[in-house]
């Protein structure tokens, strides 16, 4: 490998490295082996044949039920690639309990602080916790807060870059969506150029996104789906299913999108004591997949009455793989479901409010040692 | 390859062609076991194997192992296209199945060899531009990697580590998070 192999062997063996750790490990072997891999068109080919690993999940720590304890914490995926105390957030400004996750994307967070109320008073930034570096985000500059309310922050990627990488520390982009005088607007924060305004569909009314995956968000007005696309920052809208399930007085409340293990769109509805699962097809119309009856799914489970299922059910949290369900009662009985195998389950400990996906840093940082 | 018209299909399969390896042994094999080699195919197309196909890359302990190889696979291929065009019953799917399984052991014994060796399969693979072959070779290197500190690789491999420990600590520094 050191003597006879030709560098074009040597980029067929590494680029088969099946694990983005042992190919940063491999970059350190050698002058040649760290030439071969820190090569910008390696790395986009790399990028191409391997999927970016999510190294685990950051939530803000709430207690599922007083919704206090703000804290972001993170969640190794398993098995764990990452010694999981390098993800620690201690190196931002005053320490990690004073911020709170607002989006994720790729090995970055974006996060304000977790003190002030108002948006112009908030301190936002975006942070690689791998890498431990941070960017203070200025505020809009034109916020009036008695006119401006009901705002919401999206990461976007940027540029790509020739390594294959979507968003980095110099090219990330920052989308607000916000009602000022009862109309919706948008502006757009891209890295070096501060706020810039961004034209938005006026009907689009900003809500609670519906979820959240494969870098888009999904909104529900009416009868529409809309998609924000996280790669471009637009919008787009397509019709959703005419059907009964978000149709009643609380539809803005029972149900949710997210992707499965499959890539595949789904729509869960909670409604009628019924959990749907509707997938969507390629074509784009909507499928009936899944149904459970919650009644029957949570008799096993510690605790079951009868009586919890005479009522609402409330989706509480929507997690990686999980939904926790509560029944409108006296009692708090939250139980959860699995999306995979729709099967019930008490409540564990820390099953957090929202999750937020962490990659590896993409392309790695490989500066040092390239001479000749 | 005198006049292989496309009727001629038989007579194509049971054609022979002859390798020369780099110590001139000659090895007859057929066009179907041949033509794994992209590179070979080529000639073949191109009608320039009369006399046989010298290949100065390649040792004849290399090219009896590539042979091997390919003498495996162009059985399997032929059995796929039997297969597929004319049986879809359960019994063939079967045997297709067996025939899948003892390739892949084929494949697993073939691959236990020393690292020289595995390097000259893929150079060899490379050159003549097999791309089972070379995938095949290639994966089991890079599986060998996996998991590895760079010091475990190098000795593995026998390279030579020519970063001081000063570069050392820097690239660690700057992906620090990989190492721990």
């Amino acid at each position: 490998m050191d003597e006879s192999g030709s560098d074009d062997v040597l980029g067929l063996v590494l680029e088969r490295v099946d694990s983005h750790v042992s190919l940063i490990r491999a970059a350190a072997v050698c002058r040649r082996w760290r030439r071969a891999i820190a090569d910008a068109a390696f790395l986009r080919r790399y990028r191409s044949l391997h999927a970016p690993l999510v190294a685990g999940y950051y939530r803000n720590e709430q207690h599922t039920l007083t919704w206090s304890h703000v804290r972001p914490t993170f969640v190794p995926s398993s098995p764990s690639m990452v010694d999981a105390r390098s993800f620690s957030l201690d190196f931002l400004p005053d320490g990690a309990d004073s911020w709170t996750i607002l989006d994720s994307r790729g090995s970055f967070l974006l996060l304000c602080e977790a003190s002030s109320v108002k948006f112009p008073d908030k301190v936002i930034c975006l942070c690689e916790p791998l890498t431990r570096h941070y960017w203070r985000i200025h505020p809009l500059p034109d916020w009036d807060d008695d006119r401006c309310y009901h705002w919401k922050l999206f990461l976007l990627d940027g540029e790509s870059s020739e390594a294959g990488g979507r968003i980095s520390m110099s090219n990330f982009r920052v989308l607000c969506v916000f009602v000022r005088d009862g109309v919706t607007q948008a502006a757009m924060y891209a890295m070096g150029s501060s706020w810039s305004k961004k034209n938005i569909d006026p009907r689009f009314k900003i809500s609670v996104p519906m979820g959240h995956s494969a870098g888009c968000w999904y909104f529900v007005q009416g009868r529409a789906l809309t998609t924000l696309d996280g790669r471009t920052g637009d919008f787009s809208s397509s019709e959703l299913l005419p059907l009964r399930d978000w149709d009643s007085d609380t539809w803005t409340h029972n149900f949710f999108i997210t992707n499965g293990r499959d890539g595949k769109l789904h729509i869960f509805t909670v409604y009628d004591n019924t959990m749907k699962m509707f997938t969507r097809l390629e074509g784009g119309e909507w499928v009936l997949e899944k149904m459970i009856a919650l009644p029957e799914a949570t008799r096993g489970l510690p605790g079951y009455k009868p009586s919890f299922f005479s009522g609402h059910q409330y989706i509480l949290t929507i997690g990686a793989g999980f939904v926790i369900l509560m029944p409108q009662a006296r009692e708090l009985w939250p139980f959860s479901i699995n999306l995979e195998t729709m099967e019930a389950a008490p409540v564990e400990q820390g099953m957090g409010l929202l999750v937020f996906e962490c990659e590896l840093p993409w392309p790695p940082a490989l500066h040092a040692c390239l001479d000749r | 390859m005198a006049s292989a018209g496309s009727g001629d299909e038989k007579a194509a399969a049971a054609a022979m062609i002859t390798l020369i390896s780099s110590d001139n042994e000659k090895f007859e094999v057929t066009e179907a076991t041949a033509t794994l080699s992209q590179t070979i195919r080529h000639m073949i197309e191109d009608g320039c194997t009369d006399g046989g196909v010298p290949l100065p890359n390649v040792t004849s302990k290399i090219l009896a192992r590539v042979i091997e190889y390919c003498k495996k696979h162009a059985t399997a291929a032929a059995g796929e296209e039997g297969s597929s065009s004319s049986f879809s019953d359960a019994a063939f799917l079967e045997v297709d199945r067996a025939f899948l399984e003892e390739l892949e052991e084929f494949d697993d014994a073939f691959l236990e060899v020393d690292r020289a060796t595995l390097f000259d399969l893929i150079l060899a693979a490379n050159y003549l531009d097999i791309k089972g072959l070379l995938n095949l070779t290639c994966q089991k290197v890079a599986d060998s990697v996996k998991g590895k500190t760079p010091e475990q690789i190098r000795e593995m491999y026998n390279i030579v580590n020519d970063l001081t420990p000063e570069e050392e600590a820097e690239i660690r520094r700057e992906t620090q998070w990989a190492f721990e």
